[in-house]
């Protein structure tokens, strides 16, 4: 019996204690495995729910006007890219001037503020007043101003996207550590120098995050000034294309919106980790 | 030391600080953090000031730096013979305070870029050697090009000490600057500020909790008391100007940090929750300092 009970302390000594080295390989395998394993999950979910929708639309005999099927969508795309394309194009370019202004706008005015408390005084009240007031009740007010064409839409975007840009700003303009202040202070530094050399690069990282936060909004103000009165624009097309009863294409102007957010989105994102990976205001506080 | 041994020699700067009092007004209630408190820090001396938290001590360096201004009383810099003069500070906070966006040699001139309003341009070059040999002192040559958050908070607090002497300060403030440091980087840390300190004959004005520091570093050991903060006694240490962390043994360290623990009413016992540091030589009793 002591010899079985060697052999079986043996066994299980070989399985418990593997090479550290063998340890590490299976555990870089097993994640390499894990992302691919991971993608092929999600590439296999998307194309069964694509399935799912196609078939359940065609053997409960659903019209294409209350839900067509992918491939009617895909029909749509392909036969009228440049309808789609330009149009995404006229929305971005709306949406995308819409935020440069609103950065602009935001940042410069939060940097006043910062500056001359007399400016916080009497502009952060009203600015915040503003904010209560929703957006898209004041878009059709918005095309009486500004018109048909592409201003009133950028308008609305600055209108939306101001608010998030200039709040972040502001805040962390303000929320300098003291001993940063007593820094500057102590070598009798000037309110400029406190506020051009610790305040604004102390800033910097929360105007990228408010650009960030600004993005979707950006496409949705666009879009909904679009509804109210247009001649072009995604917006413009999913509207006419619903009232003609074009579900197709409408669905597929949805997914054009909806592609070009993300990929604004996701450019936002990554400016916002190269700015923050410049300017670590949370690693410098411990 | 070599750069700062280069440094002409200057006048010395002493700091008088005559009946200091500050309150602050806390919910509707009026909280007196310092009451009368008065002492001189004599040019080229090195002042311990050592007392529980919330004995008003950072407030008091606060007052000192021109940071804060007292409720009354008043602090007057003057030389050897009592005549005033202009002091430049260099202070050390308890956190490196550095500015992440800069590497560490922009962080050590920055001083330089603050006092030189109206400078255009490059930084001399001179200047900038100067930095760079400062970090070599410290150990940090080569770090230069680093940037404070790929440093461990004892190299970002050199740095910061770097900073503080930059601009060659008469003056240096410091407000527990080994607070956040643990216990090695702590002994090192306050060796190279007390070599730091005897080459170049500052003035010294150091704010620590810590007992076994204060008398380590100090030539002099004011003793504060918390609520209102209140000096509770000023004492002299009869040790030579240079030290190494062999005086933690010597007799004169033990009478000094005994009367100042006696004074501060501060009960030793294996309960005491004493910073590792904070009693580095045997025998000693623990201490519970500033856990209030």
């Amino acid at each position: 019996m002591p010899s079985a009970l060697g052999e079986a302390g043996e066994v299980r000594d070989e399985g418990s204690a593997p090479p550290a080295v063998a340890l590490v390989e299976a555990e870089t395998g097993r994640l390499r495995r894990t992302v691919a394993t991971r993608s092929a999950i999600f590439v296999v979910y998307v194309a069964a729910v694509l399935v799912i929708w196609q078939y359940a639309v065609r053997w409960s005999h659903t019209t294409s006007v209350v839900l067509p099927t992918p491939t009617e969508v895909w029909h749509e795309i392909v036969t009228q890219p440049h309808l789609l394309l330009t149009n995404t194009w006229v929305t971005s370019y709306e949406s995308l001037v819409g935020l440069g202004i609103s950065l602009l706008l935001g940042v410069a005015l939060a940097l006043v503020l910062a500056y001359w408390t007399w400016a916080s005084v009497t502009v952060l009240p009203t600015v915040i007043a503003l904010q209560a007031v929703p957006k898209v009740a004041v878009a059709p007010l918005i095309v009486i101003w500004f018109g048909l064409g592409v201003t009133s839409k950028i308008a609305t975007v600055v209108s939306i996207c101001f608010f998030p840009i200039f709040m972040n700003t502001a805040r962390s303009l303000r929320t300098v550590e003291r001993e940063y202040v007593d820094l500057v202070r102590g070598l009798h530094g000037t309110k400029w120098q406190l506020y051009r050399k610790i305040r604004v690069p102390w800033a910097i990282p929360s105007i990228a995050t408010g650009l960030r936060i600004a993005v979707p909004f950006a496409m949705l103000g666009a879009i909904i000034t679009e509804f109210i009165a247009a001649q072009k624009g995604l917006g413009f097309v999913i509207l006419s294309a619903s009232q003609n009863l074009q579900t197709p294409l409408t669905l597929a102007a949805i997914f054009f919106v909806t592609v070009a957010t993300g990929l604004f989105y996701a450019i936002a994102i990554a400016l916002e980790r190269l700015v923050v990976r410049k300017f670590p205001i949370e690693a410098g506080r411990e | 030391m070599r750069v700062l041994h280069q440094q002409p020699p200057k006048v010395g700067c002493g700091i008088e600080v005559r009946g200091i009092s500050r309150s602050f007004a806390q919910r509707g209630r009026t909280l007196t953090a310092l009451e009368a408190v008065s002492f001189r820090v004599p040019p080229g001396s090195f002042v311990s000031i050592v007392g529980p938290s919330g004995c008003g001590k950072t407030t008091l360096l606060r007052i000192i730096a021109g940071l804060l201004e007292p409720s009354s009383g008043s602090v007057a810099f003057v030389d050897a013979e009592g005549a005033p003069v202009s002091a430049k500070f260099g202070i050390v906070f308890q956190k490196p305070v550095l500015l992440p966006w800069r590497s560490v040699l922009a962080n050590v001139l920055f001083p330089v870029e603050i006092e030189d309003r109206r400078r255009k341009g490059r930084m001399p070059v001179e200047v900038e050697e100067r930095a760079k040999a400062l970090l070599a002192d410290v150990g940090l040559a080569g770090f230069e090009t680093s940037y404070p958050h790929e440093l461990s908070i004892g190299m970002q607090q050199r740095v910061a000490l770097c900073r503080a002497l930059i601009t060659d300060p008469q003056v240096l403030l410091l407000d527990e600057p080994f607070a956040a440091l643990d216990a090695m980087s702590r002994e090192q840390v306050g060796m190279q500020l007390h070599d730091v300190w005897l080459k170049t004959e500052k003035t010294a004005v150091l704010v620590t909790h810590s007992i076994p520091e204060a008398v380590l570093l100090g030539t002099t050991v004011v003793a504060m008391t918390a609520r209102p903060g209140r000096i509770a006694a000023e004492l002299d240490v009869d040790l030579p100007r240079q030290r190494d962390l062999s005086v933690l043994a010597d007799p004169e360290f033990a009478r000094v940090a005994g009367h100042i623990r006696r004074l501060l009413e501060v009960r030793p016992g294996p309960a005491s929750r004493g910073l590792p540091a904070d009693e580095p030589s045997p025998g000693a009793r623990r201490v519970n300092v500033g856990l209030d």
